[in-house]
């Protein structure tokens, strides 16, 4: 973990004068700043800028496609055709 | 002599019509108005209770989690005057009902919850993914904490019905057991009934932290919520 201060100068939306640490997510750099957490203090890229465990819009979006795959698969088994079975009754 | 354990819950009856609406409705008459700037001495004492319990309860809260203040100090006060009355021999309490718990459960952690989801969508979507969860358990983690949330008016509901039903079932047992004790050895009765006395003292104080315990269940719900 590398730290450093930050006096005055506004980069990557953490804010004026700022503790500013990095840790290490995945293979992801993501800036831990004092006071309230924002998206923007994560730099993700890819997929992972839009489904994380990090971000709020990462969070929502995990959520949502959970619910989605649970419908789908709930779809599925309702849905689906019965097939005949391979002996018949006589 | 052994009365039926049933019958302290049982809803009450006057000359054939049920009567729980209007037990229901007579904890309200013990909170008079006050109509002058100086009430008498039992409004002044009630005011100075439900300014320290609405204080406690909603100084946390941003303004607009404050706007519930009203609906949460009625919550409280209806829940713990029922309770206290129902402590009174051989009266009916409607906090032992479930269907009247859930009645109240329900609502208010359904009101919280579509507060959330109405004004903080976002947050309220991405709060069901705890923060910093491994890729692979994210499905799991989603399911465990959708389940989670639906517990909760379901825990709220049978946590008051269990705790008051448990002690007034507590408190009648040991009740007929000092009786039954007393033609046997008086020792054992003596040691009986001062355990029913603590447990008396003890049911007095669960009647009053079961209604601040849902109370401030409800009112975290709605703060995580505004």
């Amino acid at each position: 973990m590398m730290t450093h201060r930050d006096q005055g100068r506004d980069g990557g939306g953490t804010g004026r004068g700022q503790m500013c640490k990095f840790r290490a997510v995945g293979d992801q750099k993501a800036e831990i700043v004092a006071g309230p957490e924002t998206d923007t203090q994560f730099h993700f890229t890819g997929i992972k800028k839009y489904f994380n465990s990090y971000t709020l819009t990462g969070r929502m979006n995990c959520v949502l496609a959970t619910y989605r795959g649970i419908a789908w698969i709930v779809l599925y088994f309702k849905l689906r055709s019965k097939t005949t079975p391979a002996v018949k009754a006589t | 002599m052994n009365e039926n354990l049933f019958a302290p819950f049982m809803t009450p009856v006057m000359v054939g019509i049920p009567i729980t609406t209007l037990i229901i409705i007579l904890p309200s008459i013990l909170f008079p108005t006050p109509n002058r700037l100086i009430n008498n001495r039992t409004i002044s004492i009630q005011q100075w209770l439900t300014k320290l319990t609405s204080k406690q309860l909603m100084s946390a809260h941003s303004p607009k989690g404050q706007t519930w203040s009203l609906m949460l100090i009625s919550l409280f006060l209806f829940i713990a005057s029922t309770n206290l009355l129902g402590m009174l021999p051989h009266s009916f309490t409607p906090t032992t009902q479930l269907s009247m718990n859930v009645g109240m459960a329900i609502p208010l952690w359904a009101g919280t919850v579509f507060t959330g989801f109405r004004n903080k969508t976002k947050m309220s979507l991405a709060h069901l993914l705890p923060q910093g969860t491994p890729t692979f358990l994210i499905p799991m983690l989603v399911i465990i904490e959708t389940i989670s949330l639906f517990i909760q008016p379901v825990a709220l509901a049978v946590r008051l019905t269990a705790n008051i039903t448990a002690g007034h079932l507590l408190m009648h047992l040991i009740g007929e057991a000092t009786l039954a004790l007393m033609n046997i050895s008086l020792l054992t009765t003596l040691i009986t009934f001062i355990i029913l006395t603590l447990l008396t003292i003890l049911e007095f104080a669960v009647a009053l932290i079961q209604a601040y315990v849902f109370t401030l269940l409800v009112s975290l719900y709605l703060h995580d919520n505004t």
